[in-house]
């Protein structure tokens, strides 16, 4: 393969990542929203607590994300937006291990 | 995760794409170099993966089981779709994958997934124990000796001669 063709193709490949990132964000803006809408935040809450329990049951996920996101789950109202969305690297790698999968449906509906 | 959860993830993706060989990259790849590597380098949920032989599928490998799919909502873990071309690696890092052998981890996933998501296991119950302390100079095991005030492991009185002659398996015990 021709350089040229090689480096298209890793471009092709790192936007095909940025776009699975933006969506990833995307999906972490509606799980805030929910969170916070008094109908179904608690809904909500519950049902991605159940998913973390179930990675530390399963030994699946790092103690430390598990942890992170209890701490998360547990914030007031205000403050749960900006942990969820944080633009960190921390941020980035909670996002990347989500319990928020149950809403993926619901985002692309 | 550890690797009968990766090689479970594997057997679904092969049911979807009827290839058998995947390349696995990111932290999940520690995997390949060893069963048992220190926890924190193996807690990722997602599994970054592409068939081998045909890398375009990785998409449709996580459309089935990537994120917000069923299998991610019973398991916990998910499938990440990537291509080969997106990781920087240093020259000739195919010829140096480590390859392992699918057959024997599925044959692992078979039984410990049957055991942690298709029956309950019951607790073991403790079974009462003689207290050994209290008939020294005597075999514990030792048929028709008579103790008459022999304890268990709780503390409760137990006739020695029964107990050695007459163990009985606690109600719900796995074996």
């Amino acid at each position: 393969m021709n350089p040229s063709a090689l480096l298209e193709q890793r471009r092709q490949a790192r936007s095909a990542k940025q776009l699975v990132d933006a969506g990833l964000l995307d999906l972490h803006k509606q799980a805030a929203d929910a969170l916070l809408d008094p109908k179904q935040g608690k809904l909500v809450r519950e049902h991605a607590l159940h998913q973390i329990d179930k990675w530390d049951r399963g030994h699946l996920c790092n103690p430390h994300y598990v942890q992170a996101w209890r701490d998360i789950l547990s914030l007031p109202a205000p403050s749960i937006r900006a942990a969820i969305l944080r633009p960190d690297a921390e941020g980035i790698a909670l996002r990347q291990n989500s319990p928020f999968g149950f809403l993926v449906n619901r985002a692309a509906s | 995760m550890n690797r009968n959860d990766v090689a479970h993830l594997l057997t679904e993706a092969m049911r979807i794409t009827k290839h058998s060989d995947y390349v696995i990259i990111g932290s999940l790849s520690v995997l390949g170099a060893t069963a048992t590597p220190p926890d924190s380098m193996t807690g990722s949920i997602d599994v970054d993966l592409y068939p081998k032989n045909d890398p375009g599928r990785a998409y449709e490998i996580a459309a089935r089981l990537g994120l917000g799919s069923d299998f991610e909502q019973r398991f916990g873990y998910y499938a990440d779709a990537v291509s080969p071309m997106l990781p920087t690696l240093p020259e000739g890092w195919e010829q140096r994958l480590i390859k392992i052998d699918r057959e024997r981890c599925c044959r692992m996933v078979s039984r410990s997934e049957r055991r942690r998501h298709f029956q309950v296991r019951p607790q073991r119950t403790a079974r009462p124990r003689m207290d050994t302390r209290r008939i020294a100079g005597r075999h514990p095991f030792a048929p028709n000796h008579r103790i008459p005030f022999a304890r268990n492991t709780n503390g409760n009185r137990r006739d020695a001669t029964h107990s050695a002659g007459h163990r009985r398996r606690p109600q719900g015990a796995w074996h």
